[in-house]
């Protein structure tokens, strides 16, 4: 392993589809505490990208290093250990269990990573009043709101203090005022010390990002301007 | 294409396993439950299918195996015993009385009773029916009837049974007289009027149910000496404590009696020996048709439920859940629902058995049907269903743990 900070180190990575190539020779460095937005025009192989990053999926070619170690070489269980432990997830929508409510959501990976139940909920409790939900704690998943339903999301990705968040258009179903407090929640994420690759198409969300990436027909733009975002956030606009 | 696995990965999953197991079970349970909850209607479905299988199949199962019981009982200890011994040439054994003995002392047979039968005709209130005369030991532990209504028979010279559909066809009741014409004839010969033929009047003690409802009872040492010799008989009855051993004794028996005919009754009641072996199939027909009634549902609906609950399952991957996690998580609904199922099952099939006893579902001429069921019986089949509740369980669980969770974030699985 490196002494290097980087959480992460992504070196020619290639997905195919069916012959065709979706994520083409990305390599990619994030370092702990960085928070990364990556854009995109629909179907570009954002989403993809991130499953592999993320080691829901495997890469086809390509070399991946999640904190020194390469998730190809670990067994299935090892890989499911990494995820709980130093990997928080936020999916566009429908991120919760339905039938568990909002504080058993977000203790459930506490819970399995630690055997503590009491402990994990308590935990949970501490996040959902970081996130101003704590009068929200018993209600069941499915109740909630889409905004409240992504904060939690984002206190569950948190709970087990991970190195690394992925979140896959986490404000994408929201309108602006309750995307502004997932982005708040987001940030937290940072300030826990974890890095965020947070795939987007609101170019409002990839600005408060430090670091802008763009992807076009599975390829990372080098060098991707903060107008190059701009760009492919019209495009898009103009395409939906 | 990189693999995904590599052996060294191996053991340290098999390290991860063992420490993991106890929080995992924790964790497991929890969803379980809780997703049990989350479909109130298809868990419903499941437990009373479950506890349907059962509170049917243990019943049914009783009532069978109480049939088979009543159905030996009355054919061997209450008839014709587990092994028959015969004249090897002739139609009697001049010497019952001693070969009775020295078959007693054979290890293994609970009593050996000598029958001595002639054919007869019963005259009651004017009618004539021919019937099988046998001369029992009134004193024996076994005899070849169960005594329906009146008394057992005594030593005497003036006492009869007689069979009951007899009785109700000649109109005859106990206390009743019935004339009584015998063939005291020890070989076939013809009838003519040389005293071959006695004719008695009789007080009619008892009546007797089932296979002796044809027949009629008295004292062997009066239908013997009526035949000019006490120590006559047709057959030597040999009764043991297994049934089903009857065979095998047959060689110990056949050698304490030289020049008979020995045959276990197995081979001499072709029908009795059909009958028990088809309610024994039908009882394993009806075990696997409980068993199936439960696999299948059991399979299908929480097969529908993995489906249902595809994100769900991509969610707790995404979170840590390993495949192992998953399959546990749907093996317990599937554990819970079967333990649910059977307790209730079990309950509802107790409460059947109890009143069957109650209320049996056959009951004629004192062969009554009541369902036997044992706690070993019981535990039997509560094990079996749940093991299929399990096995069942088990594919759902594992299409659900191998599930790929790229694919079913996205939705396209
Ligand atoms: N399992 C799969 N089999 C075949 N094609 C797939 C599969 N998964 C994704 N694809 C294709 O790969 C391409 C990239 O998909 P991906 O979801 O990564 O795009 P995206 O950039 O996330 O798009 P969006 O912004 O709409 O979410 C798409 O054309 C998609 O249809
Ligand atoms: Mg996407």
């Amino acid at each position: 392993m490196s002494g290097s900070s980087s959480v992460l180190v992504a070196s020619d990575l290639v997905r195919r589809y069916d012959q065709r190539i979706v994520v083409d020779r990305v390599s990619l460095t994030i370092e702990s505490g960085e928070m990364v937005s990556l854009m995109g025009a629909s179907g570009c192989g954002k989403t993809t990208l991130l499953h592999i990053l993320g080691t829901l999926d495997r890469p086809d070619e390509g070399r991946l290093l999640l904190l020194g170690r390469d998730p190809a070489r670990l067994s299935d269980a090892a890989r499911a250990v990494m995820r709980r432990e130093e990997l928080g997830f936020v999916f566009q929508q429908s991120n919760l269990l339905p039938s568990l409510t909002a504080r058993e959501n977000v203790a459930l990976p506490a819970w399995r990573a630690t055997g503590q139940r009491r402990a994990s909920l308590d935990r949970a409790d501490a996040l959902l009043d970081r996130f101003g939900l704590a009068a929200r704690g018993d209600a069941p998943g499915r109740v909630l709101s889409l905004g409240e339903a992504q904060r939690v999301a984002v206190a569950r990705a948190l709970i087990n203090r991970p190195q690394m968040v992925l979140a896959d258009e986490p404000t994408g179903s929201l309108d602006s005022e309750a995307s502004l407090a997932v982005l708040d929640a987001m940030a937290e994420v940072c300030r826990t010390g974890a890095a965020l690759l947070i795939v987007t198409h609101d170019p409002n969300v990839a600005a408060r990002c430090a670091r802008r990436l763009v992807m076009r027909d599975g390829r990372l733009a080098p060098g991707a301007s903060l107008s190059a975002v701009e760009d492919v956030a019209t495009a898009h606009r103009t395409v939906v | 294409m990189i693999e995904w696995t590599n052996p060294v990965g191996r053991w340290v999953e098999r390290e991860l396993l063992l420490r993991d197991l106890a929080m995992r079970i924790g964790v497991s349970f929890f969803l379980a439950s809780r997703a049990l909850r989350e479909s109130l209607l298809s868990t419903g479905l499941l437990i009373l299918a479950v506890a349907v299988a059962i509170g049917f199949e243990v019943p049914s199962a009783a009532n069978l195996q109480g049939y088979r019981g009543e159905l030996l009982a009355q054919s061997l200890d209450d008839g014709f015993g587990d092994v028959r011994v015969r004249p090897g040439r002739g139609v009697v054994l001049h010497d019952a009385e001693a070969l009775s003995a020295r078959l007693a002392k054979v290890p293994g047979v609970l009593e050996a009773t000598p029958v001595l039968a002639a054919p007869a005709s019963v005259r009651g209130h004017g009618h004539d029916t021919s019937v099988t005369l046998f001369g029992v030991d009134p004193l024996a532990l076994h005899h070849p009837y169960r005594v329906i209504a009146g008394q057992t028979l005594r030593e005497s010279r003036d006492e009869v049974l007689l069979g009951a559909s007899i009785a109700e066809r000649s109109g005859l009741t106990v206390g009743d007289q019935v004339e009584l014409r015998v063939l005291l004839s020890t070989y076939p010969r013809l009838v003519l009027d040389d005293g071959g033929y006695g004719v008695y009047t009789l007080t009619v003690r008892g009546l007797v149910g089932f296979g002796a409802s044809n027949g009629a009872f008295v004292s062997r040492s009066f239908l013997a000496g009526e035949m000019g010799d006490d120590d006559l008989a047709s057959a030597v009855l040999v009764h043991v404590r297994d049934h089903m051993a009857a065979p095998a004794i047959v060689p110990a028996v056949a050698a304490a009696a030289p020049g008979a005919q020995v045959r276990a009754w197995m081979d001499d009641s072709r029908y009795l020996h059909s009958s028990v072996r088809a309610v024994e199939t039908l009882a394993g027909a009806s075990w696997l048709m409980g068993v199936l009634a439960v696999g299948i549902p059991v399979l299908a609906l929480l097969y529908i439920s993995t489906l249902n609950r595809r994100r769900q399952i991509g969610l707790l991957t995404a979170m840590g859940f390993t495949r192992v996690d998953l399959f546990v998580t749907f093996l317990l609904q599937a554990l819970i629902l079967g333990a649910a199922g059977v307790a209730v099952g079990g309950l509802v099939a107790v409460a059947l058995v109890r009143y069957l006893i109650a209320h049996p579902i056959f009951d004629w001429q004192s062969f009554v049907v009541r369902p036997v069921l044992t706690v070993h019986d019981l535990v039997r089949t509560a094990v079996a269903i749940l093991g299929t509740v399990l096995i069942a369980g088990s594919y759902p669980a594992w299409r659900a743990a191998r599930l790929d969770p790229s694919r079913i974030l996205r939705g396209i699985e």
